[in-house]
């Protein structure tokens, strides 16, 4: 072993007798005390919340276009006047019978299941 | 064994994460930047790091959590060239409480503050850690022969620190 080698040897002896001081107490309280709660649950909900949000888009776009395609296809007063005079004469011709007929034809057009034709046509001649 | 997060909280996780590592990260980082104020924000920020991170994404092995905190050091020295002023509060220890030579661990510390942070993080891991020159290559990504020099050039320059100062 040379002189060099023997130096060096010396000084690894010297540098066994120590090592790196260790973390102060407090570092464990400032890093657990330090760290949030972890995003997980933020980041979870996300696609079900895009999915509600969808959906309650959808539910307002296909609302609007049904009012918008009733109100289109709503039949003119003039027919349904003519259609409820038909049904109420056909019952009877009775003015409560008439009014109970108009409110029915009015609350099937909300509903956009009046089918001006099948109603005008006489009572047997409706089911094919 | 690992721990892993769970039902108990982040806190708990992070506490036991903490248990099992921090020590030997904190000594890590005590040695590449030769300031103790500066280890304890570089392993704080590679803990916060971790915690921020939500489940599935969270790497904790010790290797991961070595390059991290090597990562944070180094960024650390480089910030620190723009500033003034480094921590000169003692950083190393004895290892057997009754072997206390104050000067000599003085004359160490200073000799060790002169040494490049790439001459410091080979002479820890090799003196203070027992890391084979094969294994911190590895770990640093460097050849062996760089590591080993570095080692060589780190123990030269602290035995004639040492020599100067004694005569």
């Amino acid at each position: 072993m040379d002189e060099i080698e023997r130096g060096m040897e010396e000084t690894e002896q010297q540098l066994r007798h120590y090592r790196p001081v260790g973390p102060p107490p407090e570092l464990r309280s400032r890093v657990v005390g330090g760290a949030r709660p972890p995003r997980t649950s933020l980041w979870m909900w996300l696609p079900t919340s895009a999915l509600a949000a969808a959906a309650l888009i959808l539910m307002i776009v296909s609302a609007n276009a049904r009012r918008g395609l009733a109100a289109e296809f709503a039949p003119p007063a003039e027919n349904r006047e003519a259609v409820a005079n038909a049904v109420a004469a056909e019952l009877g011709g009775d003015p409560a019978v008439r009014a109970l007929v108009a409110r029915l034809i009015e609350l099937d057009e909300r509903e956009g299941t009046f089918d001006q034709d099948t109603a005008a046509r006489p009572e047997g001649s409706r089911h094919e | 064994m690992t721990p892993r997060r769970g039902d108990e909280g982040s806190a708990a996780w992070l506490g036991a994460l903490y248990d099992q590592h921090a020590g030997r990260l904190y000594r890590y980082a005590v040695m590449i930047l030769a300031d103790t104020a500066g280890a304890g924000d570089a392993v704080h920020q590679v803990f916060l790091a971790i915690a921020r991170k939500p489940d599935g994404h969270v790497r904790s092995d010790e290797r991961y959590l070595r390059r991290a905190v090597r990562n944070e050091c180094y960024s650390a020295l480089r910030r620190r060239k723009r500033e003034t002023g480094v921590d000169d509060t003692a950083f190393l220890e004895t290892v057997a409480a009754t072997d206390e030579r104050p000067d000599e661990r003085l004359a160490l510390e200073s000799a060790i503050r002169t040494l490049p942070a790439e001459q410091r993080e080979v002479l820890h891991l090799k003196a203070f850690e027992g890391f084979t020159f094969q294994e911190i290559a590895d770990q640093l990504g460097e050849s062996i022969n760089t590591v080993a020099s570095r080692y060589r050039y780190a123990i030269g320059k602290l035995r004639q620190h040492l020599g100067a100062k004694e005569t």
